[in-house]
């Protein structure tokens, strides 16, 4: 048995390779863009909006403020890279319903190359927020000696977040496959229903994992700088449960 | 293996590339909408925040106005019972002074027919007392007190002043010579001859004398010429009565009425 839709090989010239999980990718990405552009073609500035452009708004809204929750900070910077990453594992689990559709996210390669992204969006924003001398000088902090501790945590989390949404959209695809075998009637439209809940709690908690690695890291280099000031209209607090939580 | 790392870099730039078409085609229009609304929405905020800064300014004058107009009604509703009660002690005033002149007038009219009936009383009281005194005098007439009265006549006629005496007998040549002797009764034959020697010795031997009756002299005799009268009877004498009585009683009116 196989694992992913990397092997599904469609072309190949020489080195590259376009196979099922890059096609899938393709597929979604297509229809993300196409409902957006439809959406958003006509977009109404009054009081009175389309259902279309409502539901978009109320997306796009809960998303600017589940980032403000967890970074305490104007969302609207974070908004395009953990937005993406939500509604593209969101979508990528509720094409599902569509018979002969794969999600990509069954791919290790592509929740591997999403961790890499999260991984790398942590010293983009880092050095975006702080400079790049300031963002490497907390690698080296409190001494020289825990630079290979915090390279070992940053790889670490990358490799948490890709094979925690791999493991689970690969264990909802197999259940899926062996449920069919073994009872084919109703039970596996169960099951299919709560892949659909779990591939949303999924996205969720991907983009929310993401976002707390940008804010943490930024963070644990600001709060070196100034003193904590404890108090309910501080930021700290969430970032704090949310970064207790991951690590 | 799980890994293919070619399928890793492919999806990192889709992602990339998804991350930027969402951006444009979806953030980007969103969050302008949605920035132009709330931007739209708070200026009509403000807005209604001014309109009802000014809606309440505009309470606030309209309420004082409706003080102030209250207060000027209140003003306006005493001046009004002030000015009523006022034109009511008028017409009071007016509707007295009427009274009184109706009340003056009839007493004026009251007291003109009080006069009216007095004077009229004194007047019918003169004549009952003229018509009994002359009922009386009537009653009491005869010819023996016609022969007295007779007699008291041709004395006066005898002590006539003379510029009397002329004007009779003036009045006398006037009628051609002729006079009229009136008595209350038919008078003897002496007597009549008498007065006519009286009356010649008097005024003229040659004249003529004719000799009437009337009742209406009660008793006594009259001479009458043409212009001029000449009488001593009950009848003259009481007119004259009753003409000094009517003067009598005119000049007492003349002086109440003073």
């Amino acid at each position: 048995m196989e694992l992913g839709l990397d092997h599904w090989v469609l072309c190949r010239w020489g080195p590259v390779r376009l196979n099922a999980t890059i096609l899938y990718t393709w597929l979604v990405m297509a229809v993300l863009v196409l409902l957006s552009w439809l959406a958003t073609r006509r977009l109404s500035t009054d009081e009175r909006v389309s259902p279309w452009q409502n539901l978009l708004e109320v997306l796009v809204g809960s998303m600017k403020e589940q980032i403000r929750q967890i970074t305490q900070q104007d969302p609207e910077p974070f908004l395009p890279f953990i937005g993406t990453l939500f509604i593209f594992i969101s979508f990528s689990s509720l094409l599902t319903v569509f018979p002969g559709y794969h999600p990509p996210t069954y791919s290790l390669s592509t929740t591997s190359a999403l961790a890499v992204c999260a991984l790398a969006a942590v010293p983009f924003y880092g050095i975006a927020r702080q400079g790049l001398r300031a963002y490497l000088g907390h690698y080296l902090a409190p001494t020289v000696l825990m630079l290979p501790f915090h390279i070992i945590s940053e790889l670490s989390r990358t490799l948490s977040l890709s094979v925690r949404l791999f493991g689970n959209v690969m264990s909802g695809a197999l259940m899926g496959t062996i449920l069919l075998a073994v009872v084919p009637l109703f039970f596996p439209l169960v099951m299919q229903l709560l892949e659909l809940l779990i591939g949303q709690i999924q996205a969720f908690i991907f983009a929310v994992l993401a976002t707390v690695y940008i804010v943490s890291a930024a963070q644990a280099h600001e709060e070196k700088k100034r003193p904590r000031v404890k108090g309910p209209d501080t930021g700290n607090r969430e970032s704090d449960e949310y970064g207790g939580k991951v690590i | 293996m799980l890994i293919d790392w070619f399928t890793v870099a492919a999806q990192i730039v889709n992602f990339l590339i998804l991350v930027a078409l969402l951006k444009h085609f979806l953030y980007g229009p969103i969050i302008a909408a949605m920035t132009a609304r709330e931007v739209r929405i708070e200026a009509n905020l403000s807005e209604a925040r001014q309109k009802r800064l000014k809606a309440e300014q505009a309470e606030a004058s309209l309420n004082n106005r409706m003080r102030e107009i209250e207060q000027q009604r209140q003003g306006m509703l005493i001046e009004a019972g002030r000015q009523a009660e006022a034109y009511k002690r008028e017409l009071f005033s007016q509707a007295r002074q009427e009274v009184d002149e109706i009340r003056r007038k009839w007493a004026a009219s009251l007291q003109q027919e009080r006069e009216i009936f007095l004077k009229d009383l004194k007047q019918r009281l003169v004549r009952e007392v003229l018509a009994i005194s002359g009922q009386t005098l009537r009653e009491m007439g005869n010819v023996e007190l016609e022969k007295q009265l007779i007699e008291v006549f041709l004395d006066r006629l005898r002590l006539l002043a003379p510029e009397e005496q002329e004007t009779i007998r003036e009045s006398v040549k006037d009628q051609g010579g002729g006079l009229l002797i009136n008595t209350a009764f038919e008078l003897p034959e002496e007597i009549r001859k008498k007065i006519v020697a009286a009356v010649r010795s008097q005024f003229g031997v040659d004249l003529s004398v004719r000799f009437v009756t009337s009742e209406k002299l009660l008793a006594g005799i009259e001479l009458l010429t043409g212009s001029r009268k000449l009488a001593w009877s009950m009848g003259s004498f009481l007119d004259s009565l009753g003409e000094s009585v009517s003067e009598a009683f005119q000049e007492l009116e003349k002086s109440e009425q003073g």
